[in-house]
């Protein structure tokens, strides 16, 4: 009898206790538990409230795990997301095409942060006007490849392709080429340095290292519609040291190279035109364009020359005034023509203003021969009759895609 | 007349004599001693509770040290597991009493190499449910040493006292890119009382576990393309390249707190040793070994029950063992945010904002074994054998708003062993035995419910399906052993053995398409082998 209770009370302990922490933490498992509410109001900015925000896609991103998610404004601006916690990054663009204009509208507001113990958040974004540009990055190669012989990455072979992505010739004299600082893209939400005391990106693009420009007087260097223009690190034929890489040595193509500023670089091929190296601080040898995450982009001097240019725009490091290598030419966002921003990690910290890149673009990783390129804009490619336009609303993330090979290769 | 100091001799005599008949039998009951069969004689010695040893029937001493090698080749593996195991240890292990002292103690050193080893970011496997792992196959070398020890002291016929200290070290090295290099430490302390009466003995412990597991992964080559995957839960993880500047760490810190309640019921040749253990357990997952960031905590909490039905006869011992386990695991995500120390020029820092439950999972599992020993004498079986099943469940629920991910798997094991000794005259015994098993299982393998169709964290699919499939698959085992037993010294109880023991495991390979490599790769050929030697010595 004693041994049957006690088998009992054992038996009926065990299906108590069994799910019992489960039970105590079901509310933890809730929809409520584990998500937060964002409500979201775009503006339109002033002068421009004809354009209506309804159907915008809003997208919002967790600079952590990578999540993503959407949602679509009412005419009023206003959407509500339940999303989960982190910290997130809200962007939104628009393209309206008007008399042969396209005009872009898009903003961002980042470092949202949605946790348990502050579940609701209420952003407002002021978008900001920007019109396509005539000359556009169209690829940019910048992970370098494998070696097939030694088996390590090969990372001399950096090119950008710039595009005439207009129906009349551009002219690329004194237009001018750059990566931001930093070098490389900001981890772990840590932010950029050149900012304002709130945190806000400076309405600019910091270039950051060396200053290069197309030299021409005028119309020196005209770039027809549909035409490409090539500007490698190393204007060499690059396949003779590994058959994956590229030639890059080819009459017409463009290079970083002066004999002075960079004499680490290989010397151009014949034909091979050098850009103009302007500008350079610290005591490096070559012009450095990070193998992991840049952020490149095209700018004009707003018309100045170069000796007014660099002194209206020279730019100590906010957070490190003294040390000259982290200094900058701080380029007005009105002269940035063009820019894509390259992540490592989702969870990388953004360089670029809304009105330069939106977004951002990323490849699997470095030293396999993946290359970012633009998307073709299909719609407006048949409107022009064959000619290939390609897509631009200032946001990489929309505008650009992966290749398992840089586009070069297959030449 | 008789001489009074005569017959006092005389008694004295015969009472020597008979004390020394009594301890020659138990020193030739010693020479068959086996350290599985005096716990299985005594359970209390394989309980929680060090107090106890004062239970042990045994009448003599026993202390043995023995060397072991251990070979695994496994043709078909589950995604952690290496390709080959090779396992070299030395070990010493003793049960003693000293008046009213009651002493056990263990020793265990191993070395281990392992071929081809993917996916395991910790010493050990299910070390944590939020590891960094990476897929590079690679040699891992691990080392161990375990110390278990056990004090109780009698302190009337009624009661005794009893702690148990056990510590253990260890590290893991893996010899490619992208290598990890693991130190483990663990610590065990547990007090414990019984209490002794004609017919019940009950005891009582506590129990406090504190271990620590650092990581390192370093990457020293110049090959590209190679990735650290950071897991939760049900393989969901987010990834990065790696590059040859990056040292990535982690520090996992578990505390565990418990208890566990005996009662042992004996009437006659009749018992029923019944142990209750429930421990909770709180484990700290930090991103560096300076604890700077925690970004996980785990919550768990486990109960054990396990019963021993046992009829004690003169030629024969019946058991019935009865077990009963269940595990819950929660995993919460820390929120984290960077953000500037006040007061401070430049200085940046982790702050905690609250917990998010992300995953949760239940083990439950329970069997039964009937052991039937037919005696040569206490300690030798004429012939044993054994019969059992277990029955296991695992439930798995992972969230990620709004995604939702749910996994059940159903696992049935029987087995069977029998072993016959045989004596060679009075210079020892063999003891040889064979054993089977076969085993299933069948659940759902993911069912999920993500609306996101682009960006979100993603499940390891491919690692859910191995897991599933290595679980799940119709598997059975045939194996046998043997054991010389050689007595050097019969008056002391001295012996030497070595035993070899080969188990064969076969599979009904699943189905897997042959354009999944990743899976394929865990199901190369539908066999795997177990062998192990080990050398000792008795005393």
């Amino acid at each position: 009898m004693k041994i049957k209770n006690l088998l009992y009370t054992a038996i009926a302990s065990l299906i108590l206790f069994s799910s019992c922490i489960q039970e105590l933490r079901k509310d933890d498992f809730k929809d409520e538990a584990i998500s937060g509410l964002v409500k979201i109001q775009l503006k339109m900015p002033q002068g421009y409230e004809q354009f209506s925000t309804e159907g915008m896609k809003i997208l919002l991103l967790d600079n952590t795990s990578g999540l993503e998610y959407t949602v679509i404004a009412d005419a009023n601006g206003y959407a509500e997301a339940r999303v989960a916690f982190g910290t997130y990054s809200i962007s939104s663009e628009s393209k309206y095409t008007e008399n042969k204009t396209i005009s872009i509208f898009n903003g961002m507001q980042s470092g949202l942060r949605l946790t348990p113990e502050e579940n609701t958040a209420n952003v407002s974004i002021d978008l900001k006007y920007s019109k396509s540009s005539q000359i556009i990055i169209k690829e940019f190669y910048y992970g370098g490849c494998q070696n097939i012989s030694t088996g390590k990455n090969y990372a001399k072979d950096v090119y950008v392709i710039l595009y005439n992505n207009s129906e009349e010739v551009a002219y690329l004299d004194s237009l001018c080429i750059g990566v931001a600082y930093p070098w490389n893209a900001p981890t772990t939400g840590k932010i950029p340095e050149f900012t304002d005391v709130n945190g806000n990106l400076m309405p600019g693009a910091p270039n950051s290292g060396m200053g290069w420009m197309f030299d021409g007087t005028g119309k020196d260097l005209p770039l027809q519609p549909g035409e490409d223009a090539v500007i490698s690190l190393n204007a060499i034929d690059h396949t003779k040291i590994t058959a994956n890489s590229v030639n890059l040595g080819k009459q017409g193509y463009f290079t970083f190279y002066d004999p002075v500023l960079t004499p680490q670089h290989s010397t151009p091929e014949a034909g091979v035109i050098p850009l103009k190296g302007f500008w350079k601080t610290g005591p490096s040898k070559s012009y450095v364009i990070s193998n992991l995450s840049p952020a490149l982009f095209i700018y004009t001097t707003g018309g100045r020359d170069i000796e007014e240019f660099i002194a209206q725009t020279y730019t100590p490091n906010p957070k490190n005034p003294s040390q000259a290598l982290s200094a900058c030419l701080f380029v007005e966002k009105d002269n940035v023509v063009d820019g894509v921003e390259c992540f490592r990690n989702n969870n990388d910290t953004k360089r670029f203003i809304p009105e330069i890149d939106n977004g951002f673009i990323r490849t699997p990783g470095n030293g396999q021969g993946y290359s970012v390129h633009r998307k073709i804009d299909e719609e407006a490619t048949a409107a022009a009759g064959g000619r290939i336009v390609y897509q631009d609303t200032n946001n990489s993330s929309n505008d650009f895609y992966v290749r398992d090979k840089a586009s070069l290769t297959e030449n | 007349m008789i001489n009074i100091m005569k017959l006092k001799y005389i008694s004295i005599m015969l009472v020597a004599l008979a004390v020394l008949a009594g301890n020659k039998q138990a020193m030739a009951q010693k020479n068959h001693y086996s350290f599985e069969r005096i716990e299985s004689m005594t359970p209390w010695l394989q309980s929680y509770n060090a107090a106890g040893l004062v239970f042990n029937v045994a009448d003599e001493n026993i202390s043995t040290v023995y060397g072991y090698a251990d070979y695994k080749d496994n043709g078909f593996k589950n995604y952690n597991e290496a390709e080959s195991v090779t396992v070299l240890g030395l070990g010493t292990k003793s049960y003693t009493r000293l008046n009213n002292f009651y002493f056990y103690g263990r020793f265990d050193y191993s070395y281990t190499f392992k071929e081809n080893q993917t996916w395991l970011g910790t010493v050990y496997e299910n070390g944590t449910i939020a590891p960094m792992l990476e897929n590079v196959p690679g040699k891992v070398h691990n080392e161990s040493y375990k110390l278990n020890a056990r004090i109780a002291y009698k302190v009337s016929d009624k009661s005794a006292f009893g702690i148990t200290f056990d510590y253990e070290d260890a590290v893991a090295a893996k010899k490619k890119d992208g290598r990890n290099s693991n130190t483990f430490s663990n610590l065990n302390v547990s007090p414990a009382y019984t209490f002794a009466s004609e017919h019940v003995n009950v005891g009582l412990g506590l129990n406090y576990q504190y271990n620590v597991e650092n990581v390192n992964y370093q990457y020293y080559g110049e090959a590209t393309g190679l990735h650290l995957y950071y897991m939760d839960g049900l393989f969901m993880y987010t990834s990065s390249t790696i590059i040859n500047t990056m040292i990535k760490e982690r520090m996992y810190i578990k505390n565990t707190f418990g208890g566990s309640a005996q009662a042992e019921l004996k009437f006659g040749k009749f018992s029923f040793f019944n142990q209750f253990t429930a421990l909770h357990s709180n484990h700290d997952l930090y991103e560096d070994l300076g604890l700077k960031k925690r970004y996980a905590v785990t919550e768990e909490m486990q109960y054990n029950y396990n019963g021993i039905i046992k009829f004690n006869g003169q030629k024969m011992e019946n058991s019935l063992h009865l077990n009963y386990s269940n595990k819950e695991s929660l995993l919460y995500n820390i929120s984290n945010v960077y953000e500037a120390i006040e007061g401070e020029n430049n200085q940046w820092q982790y702050n905690e904002y609250g917990k998010v439950l992300r995953y949760v999972a239940q083990s439950e599992s329970a069997g039964a074994v009937y052991h039937g020993f037919i005696k040569k004498d206490e300690h030798l079986q004429n012939i044993d054998f054994s019969l059992g099943f277990a029955f296991c469940k695992d439930t798995k629920t992972q969230k990620l708003y709004p995604s939702e991910y749910n996994q059940s798997i159903y696992m049935r094991n029987y087995f069977a062993n029998v072993n016959k000794s045989i004596s060679i005259k009075d210079y020892g015994y063999f003891i040889i035995g064979i054993s089977g098993g076969f085993s299933d299982g069948n659940g759902s393998m993911l069912v999920e419910k993500n609306p996101i169709k682009s960006g979100s964290i993603s499940v390891h699919k491919d690692l859910v399906e191995t897991d599933f499939l290595y679980k799940t698959a119709e598997r059975y085992n045939i194996g046998g052993s043997i054991k010389y037993s050689h007595t050097l010294n019969a008056d002391k109880g001295m012996s030497l053995w070595i035993k070899a023991d080969y188990m064969y495991n076969g599979i009904t390979m699943p189905e897997v398409s042959s354009a999944n490599t990743e899976i394929l790769n865990h199901f190369v050929e539908d066999n795997r082998h177990a062998m192990k030697i080990s050398v000792g010595f008795n005393f």
